[in-house]
């Protein structure tokens, strides 16, 4: 398979089973430290017609989630 | 030497799994901290003491977009190399005043020389009725309700 030039870095988290995979489909699997990106993110659910804020800070940052 | 290697090895077998909280008792082992539930209010910061002050301005009548002000403030101080004045936006606010979704793109580059009127003026011509892109009629006129106590804290 012929590769664009790019490659994408795994965080140790990903199987090894998924990167020999993705070698197999002529990716360029590489490994980095960091550089993941990060995410903290509220979503509403409604619980018999309350409103319900859920929200997370994800592990890759220090971050925190707080309500009240 | 060979128990040793073996131990070692042993040791980086170990490192690479315990990148979570495999013992948990429920939830994705790739998990490692629980989501927060709440009734009134939420924030959702990179530094803890952005989420307090984006809660107290919540706690103190300010609306979200309020909270989100202070709380990017603040961490424009606490975590300046992701955050601050210069910084990108993107946003989606829902008004349930109107019953209707506002979408900001604020990304990009900024020319040096801009003034704040040049910026209005431009801005002015991105404005359609249909329009997701509105940003100053909705950052500078509706969102700063609780502005003092934003800027205060």
């Amino acid at each position: 398979m012929t590769q664009s030039g790019g490659y994408v870095e795994v965080e140790s988290g990903i199987p090894y089973e998924t990167v020999r995979e993705l070698r197999k489909k002529g990716h360029d699997v590489r490994f980095d430290v960091g550089g993941y990106g990060g995410y903290q993110a509220i979503k509403v659910e409604m619980h018999d017609g309350q409103r319900v804020y859920v929200g997370a800070s994800e592990s890759r940052k220090d971050g925190m989630a707080a309500g009240y | 030497m060979k128990p040793l290697s073996f131990g070692l090895f042993g040791l980086l077998i170990v490192g690479l799994r315990l990148n979570a909280q495999i013992d948990r008792i429920t939830g994705k082992t790739f998990a490692t901290r629980s989501e927060v539930l709440a009734r009134h209010g939420m924030v959702c910061t990179s530094v803890p003491t952005a989420t307090e002050v984006g809660i107290d301005i919540l706690k103190r009548g300010g609306s979200a977009v309020d909270a989100a002000i202070a709380a990017n403030a603040t961490l424009g101080l606490m975590e300046p190399v992701s955050n601050g004045i210069g910084g990108d936006l993107f946003a989606i606010v829902y008004s349930a005043k109107e019953n209707k979704l506002y979408g900001i793109n604020g990304s990009g580059r900024s020319p040096l020389g801009l003034s704040y009127d040049q910026m209005k003026a431009e801005l002015a011509k991105l404005h359609r009725e249909t329009s997701a892109h509105q940003p100053d009629r909705f950052w500078f006129k509706r969102a700063g309700s609780r502005r003092r106590i934003a800027l205060a804290a």
